[in-house]
């Protein structure tokens, strides 16, 4: 079944501590930079202390995600440590095409098969973060079956746009690119990922950004803060209505199965699978809200 | 949210003022002899600032509200880092007695202190144990034992004067050059000079003292008050060093200085010495030599070599001083001498 | 791989849950560790044990330590202790990633 990913934590992979209590926020992904919050000169530093937490620490149910370098800064060196440890997720950054999923893919098989682990079980995320990579970002979805989402990475992208973020207009900058992220990421399948919001004292435009990218269908958005995360989570949480509506679709699948019936109804019309699928997702998230409990 | 990162104070005058003010604000004089800054932002307000000349921490400054630890550690954690990056194997600080504990929380280790002045602190793998540890190698009995400490910018028949007058009155004269590089003549050459100088004279043996003294140029002197006096809290702790650390591991009894009717500050650093040697450590002033009714200094010698009066400078210096200042190398130095005021 | 402390290096912070390690070489005088920590009483013994141990897999006999411990638990001194040696020994990429999970972390 599918994962939530309302939240993605920034944890920068210099900081012991926050590593440490990376897991009592409540983010549903915790995503540890080796990038672009660590200087050149601590890389190598960062990725053993990395590689230590990760074999030590109990994440729980807690998605672990790691950013690396571009595989010519140090990538390959991020690759082999962080499979070795047991990350889940592999976030490539700055994703032009398909062909930069493929070639981190090779290193990451190759890493799988030096330790043992099964080929395929390391996941990737690829970041895009510039006019090449949204321009790309169908073919870049599609290029690998270990890809479990897009993301945009705004802050490269805004640059190279040449104009920079205005979350006080609506963010209209970024719309495009949200737009082809979120359109390439239903098309296959994975899941889009909505870039970070970095005022971390301005609540309430993260808030009205949170509901906009919900609105026009991302399944969640990366925080920087841990102060960030309720109010993302609180955006993703279903109403009342929307929870009992997906109730009683869920009900009505299984006194179909209980019939033998290949045929649901609901009300007298015909549920089809993306409506299913919209149900289970909702009560997933009401569940992570403590609004549901399966088997209530 | 708090971050650090470095502050263009020698191009940015915005930025300079910023840092000033902050400074000030916290009773600190800023300073000009500085390699690198850092500065600590709550958002973009600066919060905490500290900077390093060569392998010192100094001008370290953090605002009230942010006292307490964590914004301090960061930006010490910075500093050293940046003294290391600059291939530098120890970090020294000097400071005042409040804010010593500090450093000595993040292993900082105190070599010495002038009382309600200023402590000096070191972090070193091999740092004063290890220097004390291979002087007493060269450690040599006798009756009496003397010690001078010179710069020798460059090596003059003053120096020489001094020199000779203590080697004749002792069995042996351990004879220090500061290491310190900032002099027009490199702590390499200085020390060379030195040793072809004195090379006719055998109880004289010559050290480096390594980061344990510096010139008053490189004294930070940003943590004391306005009427301190600087030159006086520095030479006591100079004396402080030498008679705990050096003078003991030599077995050192007395220690010679040149006397220097002109320089107030020769004599204020003379008087200082010779209040912290108390009984421990006998003092002994010598008169300046004196050539053509002038005393002979390396000043002197600079000038007249910067003004390439090769002929007056000739009965000022040993042979030894004046061939070097002849070769292609005393030139490459005579050009920068000229360049620099210029 | 052959780990050997040819020159003075750090790694780590003062900062909190972190530790500071500077390590360098030792001709033949064994490992020293020189450790200030503000939990010495509970945990000095812990802190200078888990660094000898790794400094022992990593086949580090002489070397001199001088470490500013600020509360790290036991996975953040041994990959400071890690990084430190590897700086060390001037190895900077293709690390041996293979040998670095022998070293029960």
């Amino acid at each position: 079944m599918e994962r939530l990913r309302r939240t993605m934590m920034f944890v920068p992979a210099s900081n012991p501590g926050m590593m440490r209590d990376a897991n009592i926020y409540g983010a549903d992904s915790i995503m540890f930079d080796l990038e672009d919050s660590i200087s050149l000169k601590e890389k190598d530093t960062s990725r053993f202390l990395l590689y230590n937490a990760i074999k030590t620490f109990d994440y729980g149910d807690t998605e672990t995600v790691v950013r690396i370098n571009s595989l010519d800064m140090g990538g390959k060196d991020d690759i082999y440590a962080m499979v070795r440890a047991g990350i889940n997720v592999i976030r490539l950054p700055k994703t032009d095409e398909a062909n930069d999923v493929v070639e981190a893919e090779a290193v990451i098989e190759d890493a799988e098969k030096k330790c043992g682990r099964e080929i395929g079980s390391t996941k990737m995320l690829a970041a895009i973060e510039g006019p090449k990579g949204v321009l790309n970002a169908l073919s870049i979805a599609l290029a690998s079956k270990r890809l479990i989402g897009i993301a945009l990475g705004s802050e490269d992208y805004v640059t190279a746009m040449k104009t920079r973020r205005y979350a006080d207009r609506d963010s209209e900058e970024i719309f495009f690119a949200r737009s082809m992220i979120v359109h390439a990421a239903r098309a296959a399948g994975i899941a889009a990922l909505d870039t970070v919001f970095s005022n971390v004292d301005d609540e309430e435009t993260l808030r009205k950004e949170t509901e906009f990218i919900k609105q026009i269908g991302f399944d969640g958005k990366s925080v920087i803060n841990p102060r960030q995360i309720p109010i993302v989570n609180s955006v993703y949480t279903p109403t009342e209505k929307e929870i009992n509506q997906a109730k009683d679709v869920i009900y009505a699948i299984e006194e179909a199965e209980a019939r033998g019936s290949g045929v649901i109804a609901l009300n007298g019309k015909m549920i089809d699978k993306p409506i299913v699928e919209r149900a289970q997702r909702v009560l997933m998230l009401a569940e992570k809200a403590g609004l549901y409990k399966k088997g209530e | 949210m708090l971050t650090i990162k470095k502050m263009h104070i020698k191009r940015d005058s915005q930025v300079k003022s910023n840092w000033e003010s902050l400074l000030l604000n916290a009773n600190i004089q800023p300073e000009k002899t500085i390699d690198y800054t850092a500065g600590v932002f709550d958002n973009e307000k600066l919060i905490a600032t500290g900077s390093i000349f060569q392998n010192i921490i100094k001008c370290v400054a953090v605002t009230n509200e942010y006292s307490g630890g964590s914004v301090f550690n960061m930006l010490i954690t910075n500093l050293m880092s940046e003294i290391f990056d600059r291939d530098y194997i120890s970090c020294y600080v000097y400071t005042k007695e409040e804010t010593a504990e500090s450093f000595t929380y993040l292993g900082f280790k105190e070599i010495a202190r002038v009382k309600d002045k200023l402590v000096f602190l070191e972090k070193a793998t091999k740092g004063l144990d290890n220097f004390v540890e291979e002087l007493e190698k060269t450690k040599l009995y006798g009756e009496k034992i003397a010690g001078i400490v010179m710069n020798a910018n460059p090596f003059t028949n003053g120096h020489l004067h001094l020199v000779e007058k203590a080697s004749n009155e002792n069995d042996i004269l351990h004879l220090f050059v500061l290491s310190e590089d900032l002099s027009d003549f490199p702590s390499k050459i200085r020390y060379e000079l030195v040793q072809k100088g004195t090379k006719h004279l055998k109880n004289v043996i010559l050290h480096e003292t390594g980061d344990y003294m510096v010139s008053a140029k490189t004294f930070p002197s940003y943590f004391l008050k306005e009427n301190d006096d600087v030159t006086y809290i520095h030479a006591s702790l100079d004396a402080l060093i030498f008679k705990n650390y050096i003078a003991k591991a030599l077995n050192i009894k007395i220690r010679y200085v040149g006397e220097e009717p002109l320089s107030p500050a020769t004599a204020i650093y003379n008087k200082a010495l010779n209040d912290v040697f108390g009984m421990d450590l006998q003092l002994i002033v010598i008169p300046r030599k004196e050539i053509l009714n002038e005393v002979i200094s390396a000043s002197r010698v600079r000038k007249l070599f910067k003004e390439n009066e090769m002929d007056a400078l000739k009965q000022l210096v040993p042979q030894s001083t004046y061939e070097f200042l002849n070769s292609s190398k005393g030139k490459e130095i005579q050009k920068k001498i000229i360049e620099k005021d210029v | 791989m052959k780990f050997e402390i040819k020159k003075q290096a750090v790694a780590g912070t003062l900062e909190s849950s972190d530790i500071q390690i500077i390590i360098d070489n030792n001709d033949n005088k064994g490992i020293e560790i020189d450790l200030k920590s503000n939990v010495e009483k509970q945990y000095g013994r812990k802190i200078r044990q888990l660094i000898n141990e790794t400094l022992a897999e990593m086949g580090i006999t002489d070397a001199k330590c001088v470490v500013v411990d600020k509360g790290a638990l036991d996975c953040t001194i041994k990959a400071r202790t890690i990084a430190a040696v590897h700086r060390s020994s001037e190895i900077t990429s293709n690390y041996d990633w293979e040998e670095i999970d022998t070293w029960n972390v």
